[in-house]
């Protein structure tokens, strides 16, 4: 494969299957099409990119090229955006007739193997996600980071191909798992326990009367191992010999570290108690009392007390007093599986238990051999809360939860119950998707499965999808990590960073629950805004135009704000895309116009050749000409220009946003030039053209609904899955398209769905072998 | 933190166990036991500032010159000054697959996957795709002999999913030892987890541990038995997807058995580490503090440690650089932030110094740790601000034991893949004919 090819197979799907027609012949209509429309710049020695397509007489020459040459150019004219050339542009039935010889000639439509689902490791969102919804446990960061690093396969970390475990891996899954058992299931305290010391039990460096003494500096001290961690009552009773002008001060150590100090101002020999609730850990503890105003004056007039000294009389230790709390889940589970016995797991209820949690981590009840296994290794535990923890690391670390269902023999019923939580939730089925689960043919009821989605859709677990999906999609997941230089930025801290991406995943939810066309991401009159995005955009958030509250999803402090006053609008307003799309110091056009070019219309351009060189950014560069200038110098080589003369006049357009998204009217002291024009010849000028524009190519739905798919099916798609890919799109209004639709036809299609296919396919596989 | 040190640096003496003394008692007779260990520099160095001057005087041959360090080092490595006769700095030594060759930007991504491997990364929509590490080929032939294959070790966690540097998946950046082509082998961030999973499996007490042990046995087994009917069910792309879940198995199960043998190293608790603490300098000497250990009990043999990932951003308030790393290396010429890019340099060196005073004060088989530790240090970038891949900042140390030599500048022709110091270094740990990337054949000259 060529390494810059300009043509990740995807796009092969962007626009509709060529009707049928007659086929194109190679030397009057195709070779008349690459005369008309290529070889302007692609012919002879110093042809474009190095492609000289005037070397052909014949169909033999031509197919003598490799295949890539021809997939580029297929992409080059199946593109919203056609290539930028000065000549006149073919018309729809002459680009039609040569993607369609591209078609026939090199088989990008023809139907070839089935794209195969592999099993997928579970990524740490899904993980992270699967632990809280289903035990309530929210997974420690800490832990989650040494999940092993997903990575993504076309902009999504849910594509089992690329989703690989290295080889300790199923140490730290098991690690993980022993984690989430223990904050799942707690464990109960014992009655609290009682410890005492007095007199020689207490070590001091003196004694008197039966009694720790203090008479100079000095601890007593007592040691004792705490086996239940928790909250512990200490009482010390002391008594003092006063002296001089204050009350004897005395100081408690836990562990060499002082916690408190208090006075022993009774009388001489009156004893005082002093009460303390203190928190200790498991493991060896050292308690002392320390003396710290020891006083003594031999000089002091007759009967006037000389010395001052304190007296430990004893120490007693209570505890632990708390109890912790059950979780929900451990509450759930003792009323079901009291597994009343010696030994829990040879209690009747115990497969029962097992079965239950098997069915929600792994999609299916565990089998007779399998809760047998479990039964062995814990019969010999005496603890209920020991036998459920390592039932349920077992269930965690098992392949069965780790791989995420598919191709693993279960049921077609549960499969897409299972399918259903990953792609809207990111998450396990929860109980009422099991339930429907368990009667035969649920997900072939159209409109329960369609009533199931929206029920998901409508649950806030939701959240997980939008985060997952769209926040990739965007390429704005990582934005939060993105820094920015401080001094030219203070306030783009990580904070307002995650704030950014909040307001875009907003408005897609809003478009998402309200059912309001796709397009409306582009072109939006209004926003959600918190406190500190409204300061950032120069907004009195006092002030601001309210349009009704934000959804209750939203969160605090979250409004939607109208924005028909602002030079805002859509997504390429937000200042999550914006600024994902900046440098540190600065704005790059380039990079915003390939994000357009990428995310909205679908034809990310290749990468720079390695001769591009970069940009002088000194100082003193950025003082002789504005960006836009010295960026044109360093276009015009003829390499470059065909990309550049495309993404710069649309990241232009976007100049009047600096490169955390505020708007501002001017750059290095120079007004904002924020005009250019593109290769057709559409004149640009500021985001409202852009977003004119970007409605006209009617890339975008189509776009989007492609990735959707592909995250859907956790897998890229290749162009043979253009004709599903088509069947969804004919399910949606074309006038109206809407999220909830393209997820409807999605759920229905047969790649979704495409069980028993799949099924039958290993079922004959099983009996070949 | 004191008693720790201390417990390190005296814990030959202390560590009294019977499978020391079964080396102590080898030992004599046997070939010292070797050791290798990468420690990368992310986002390269201040170049003439770290690198000696060439030695113009003599003929470049193809074997290399090599001199003496000049008797003053460049003020980037001041800190290891003191440390002169230990280690050596080579120059010359290129990293050819970082270069675009066609692939576009991306230098960072690219220097960090091709600084072990020689293998140009595969830049396609964050799908990852490499080759095996040198690090890894010591630990697949060597790893088997100690409880752990290969400890890998960074001041930075491996982040999320996505693209890092221009297009390229983060792994590239964020890792620098690969298992296989496709897989970056795990990384450890949290000195206190690491030094429980490695000497408490998980429990402080030493009870409990024998427990932790069985536990994981017993549930290891039965997920061994789950894999092993899923199996049955799977078509072929999936069961080699699986056997990765198996392979995982089997290393675990082979660290339990020797943790059993091996009753667990008794480290005391005075060597556990605090919490993860946010300055850099505090945190690299409790991974190295970790990595000794670690060596030391023979808990594994082959490590590697990233002071950041490479292209990393960190922010070094600590010395009172307020840029991010990676952003102050693109200083073009400006020279307040040359200066912020050498005061990072010159912390880094002082690490470089702990590290080998660290390996030189611990003991094993009778020698110093250092002497039998080959070590190798360096980036994958030259100069951050020009992103270019030859004449890397290349330091050896240790590895005496195993003929190495130090004190020299070892100057090489440009173009000397770097790869081929990893197979000098691979060949006198026994790994004899590996092939690894674009190398071309053993480096010379390192005994001299």
């Amino acid at each position: 494969m060529l390494r810059h090819a300009w043509f990740p197979p995807v796009f092969l799907l962007l626009s509709a299957a060529p009707a049928v027609a007659q086929e194109p012949n190679f030397e009057t209509d195709v070779l008349d099409f690459l005369d008309k429309h290529c070889l302007h710049c692609h012919e002879g020695s110093k042809a474009e990119a190095e492609v000289d397509l005037g070397r052909y007489l014949s169909l033999e020459e031509a197919r003598a090229e490799p295949e890539d040459l021809w997939l580029a150019g297929w992409k080059t004219w199946n593109q919203a955006m056609p290539p930028p050339r000065h000549d006149s542009q073919p018309t729809d039935e002459e680009r039609a007739q040569f993607l369609r010889w591209l078609d026939a000639e090199h088989g990008l439509g023809s139907a070839p193997p089935k794209p195969q689902i592999v099993m997928r490791r579970m990524n740490r969102s899904m993980y992270r996600h699967a632990v809280k919804d289903w035990l309530g446990v929210e997974v420690p960061e800490e832990m989650l980071e040494t999940l092993p690093q997903d990575e993504t396969g076309d902009g999504f970390d849910n594509v089992g191909a690329s989703l690989t475990m290295a080889e300790d891996a199923v140490l730290r899954y098991l690690e993980a798992a022993e984690i989430v058992a223990a904050l799942a299931i707690v464990d109960r305290n014992p009655e609290p326990r009682l410890w005492g010391w007095r007199g020689q039990d207490i070590e001091a460096p003196n004694y008197s009367g039966g009694d720790a003494a203090l008479w100079s500096t000095g601890n007593a001290t007592v040691h004792v191992r705490i086996e239940k961690p928790g909250r512990y009552r200490l009482k010390i009773r002391a008594h003092a010999q006063q002296a001089g002008d204050e009350a004897a001060m005395a100081a408690l150590l836990v562990d060499a570290r002082v916690k408190e100090r208090v006075s022993v101002d009774a009388p001489d020999g009156e004893e005082m108690e002093f009460p303390w609730e203190i928190p200790l850990e498991k493991g060896e503890h050292r308690l002392a009392i320390r003396f710290l105003n020891d006083y003594w004056n031999p000089d002091a007039p007759e009967g006037t007390p000389r010395d001052r000294n304190l007296y430990i009389s004893s120490f007693s230790l209570e505890g632990p007093l708390d109890q912790p709390e059950p979780t929900v889940f451990q509450e759930r589970l003792y009323e079901a599986f009291p597994l009343k016995k010696k030994h829990p797991a040879t209690a009747k209820d115990f497969p029962k238990l097992v079965k239950a949690l098997s069915l929600r981590a792994w999609g299916r009840e565990a089998e007779r051999a399998e809760w047998k296994r479990l039964q062995k290794m814990t019969a010999h535990l005496e603890s209920w809360e020991d036998t459920v923890r390592w039932t349920l690391t077992a269930i965690l670390t098992s392949p069965r939860f780790l791989f995420d269902g598919e191709n693993m023999g279960l049921e077609p019923e549960a499969l897409m119950a299972v399918r259903l939580s990953r792609f809207l939730w990111s998450s396990v089925p929860d109980e009422k998707l099991w339930v429907m689960a368990s009667e035969q043919d649920w997900h072939r009821d159209e409109q329960r499965l369609l009533h199931t989605v929206d029920r998901m859709l409508a649950d806030p677990k939701h959240r997980a999808w939008l985060e997952d999906f769209f926040a990739q999609n965007f390429r704005i997941r990582a934005l939060p990590n993105q820094d920015f230089d401080e001094q030219l930025f203070p306030q783009a801290d990580q904070e307002l960073r995650r704030d950014m991406v909040q307001e875009t995943l907003q408005l897609c939810d809003d478009i998402l629950q309200n059912d309001r066309d796709l397009n409306l991401l582009l072109q939006a009159d209004y926003t959600f805004l918190n406190h500190s995005l409204a300061a950032h955009y120069g907004l009195d958030w006092e002030k601001l135009p309210q349009e009704g509250s934000a959804s209750t999803r939203s969160g605090l402090g979250w409004r939607k704000v109208s924005l028909k006053n602002s030079r805002r609008r859509g997504i390429l307003g937000h200042a999550s895309i914006l600024s994902a799309t900046s440098l540190t110091t600065r704005t790059s056009p380039v990079r915003r116009g390939r994000w357009i070019l990428d995310n909205l219309l679908g034809s990310a351009p290749p990468p720079p050749p390695a001769d591009a060189g970069l940009l002088d950014e000194s100082p003193e560069a950025s003082l002789d000409a504005p960006l836009r200038g010295r960026l044109e110098a360093h276009r015009d080589k003829p390499q470059c220009i065909s990309c550049h003369k495309v993404m710069d006049p649309l990241g232009f357009s976007l100049e009047r946003f600096d490169a955390v998204g505020r708007l501002r009217d001017s750059v290095d002291g120079r007004p904002v030039d924020a005009g250019g024009t593109l290769p057709d010849g559409t004149k640009l000028e500021g985001l409202m053209d852009m977003v004119d524009v970007l409605e006209a190519r009617e890339g975008f739905p189509r776009l989007l609904i492609m990735r959707l798919t592909a995250y859907a099916l956790g897998r890229p798609l290749t162009p043979t899955d253009r004709p599903m890919l088509e069947g969804i799109l004919r399910e949606m209004d074309p006038e109206h398209p809407t999220l909830r639709a393209a997820i409807h036809a999605i759920v229905k299609s047969e790649a979704f769905q495409g069980v028993a296919l799949e099924l039958e396919e290993v079922e004959s596989e099983k009996e070949r072998r | 933190m004191m008693d720790r040190r201390r417990f390190l640096q005296g814990a030959g003496a202390l560590l009294a166990l019977p499978w020391m003394e079964r080396f102590a008692l080898a030992s004599d007779w046997r070939a010292p036991t070797g050791r290798l260990l990468y420690v990368y520099l992310p986002n390269g160095v201040h170049v003439p500032d770290w690198i000696p001057a060439a030695s113009s005087d003599k003929k470049m041959k193809p074997g290399g010159r090599h001199g003496r360090l000049p008797k003053r080092l460049p003020h980037s490595l001041e800190a290891l000054q003191p440390l002169r006769v230990k280690f050596s700095i080579l120059t010359g030594l290129t990293n050819d697959k970082g270069r675009p060759h066609g692939d576009g930007p991306g230098d960072h991504a690219r220097a960090g996957a091709t600084f072990l491997t020689g293998v140009q990364p595969l830049k396609e929509n964050g799908a990852v795709s490499v080759g095996i590490s040198a690090d890894q080929i010591a630990a697949q032939a060597i790893g088997t002999q100690t409880r752990l294959k290969s400890l890998q070790l960074g001041c930075e966690a491996a982040g999320n999913a996505g693209q890092c540097d221009s297009g390229y998946a983060c792994a590239y950046s964020d890792n620098i030892s690969w298992q296989n082509a496709t897989t970056p082998s795990s990384k450890d961030v949290r000195p206190r987890q690491l030094f429980d999973r490695l000497f408490r499996a998980g429990a402080t007490d030493p009870a409990e541990r024998v427990n932790d042990l069985k536990r994981h046995g017993s549930i290891l087994d039965a997920v061994q038995a789950d894999a092993k009917s899923l199996r049955r069910d799977l078509n072929v792309t999936d069961r080699n997807k699986l056997e990765e879940y198996f392979t995982g198995i089997r290393e675990l199960e082979r660290r339990l058995v020797r943790a059993e043998e091996e009753v667990v190293a008794e480290v005391p608790d005075e060597a556990r580490p605090g919490n993860l603490p946010k300055n850099f300098t505090e945190h690299v000497r409790l991974l190295i503090d970790m990595l000794v250990l670690a060596f030391q009990t023979d808990t594994t043999r082959v490590a590697s440690l990233m002071f950041g990932n490479e292209g990393s951003n960190r922010r070094f308030l600590e010395i009172g650089v307020r840029g991010g790393h990676h952003t102050i290396t693109h200083h073009k010429g400006e020279l307040k932030l040359i200066e912020e890019v050498k005061a990072i340099n010159r912390l880094h060196s002082q690490q470089l110094a702990y590290l080998i005073k660290a390996l030189e004060e611990a003991q094993f088989d009778g020698r110093s740790l250092l002497a039998s530790t080959m070590t190798i240090i360096g980036s994958g970038i030259a100069d951050g601000n020009r992103h270019d891949h030859h004449d890397l900042p290349i330091l050896t140390t240790g590895g005496t034991a195993l003929g190495w030599n130090h004190g020299k500048l070892r100057e090489y022709p440009k173009e000397t893949p770097l790869g081929n110091l990893h197979l000098e270094a691979l060949d006198r740990l026994g790994v004899k004919g590996a092939s690894l990337g674009d190398a071309t054949g053993l480096l010379p000259g390192l005994t001299q």
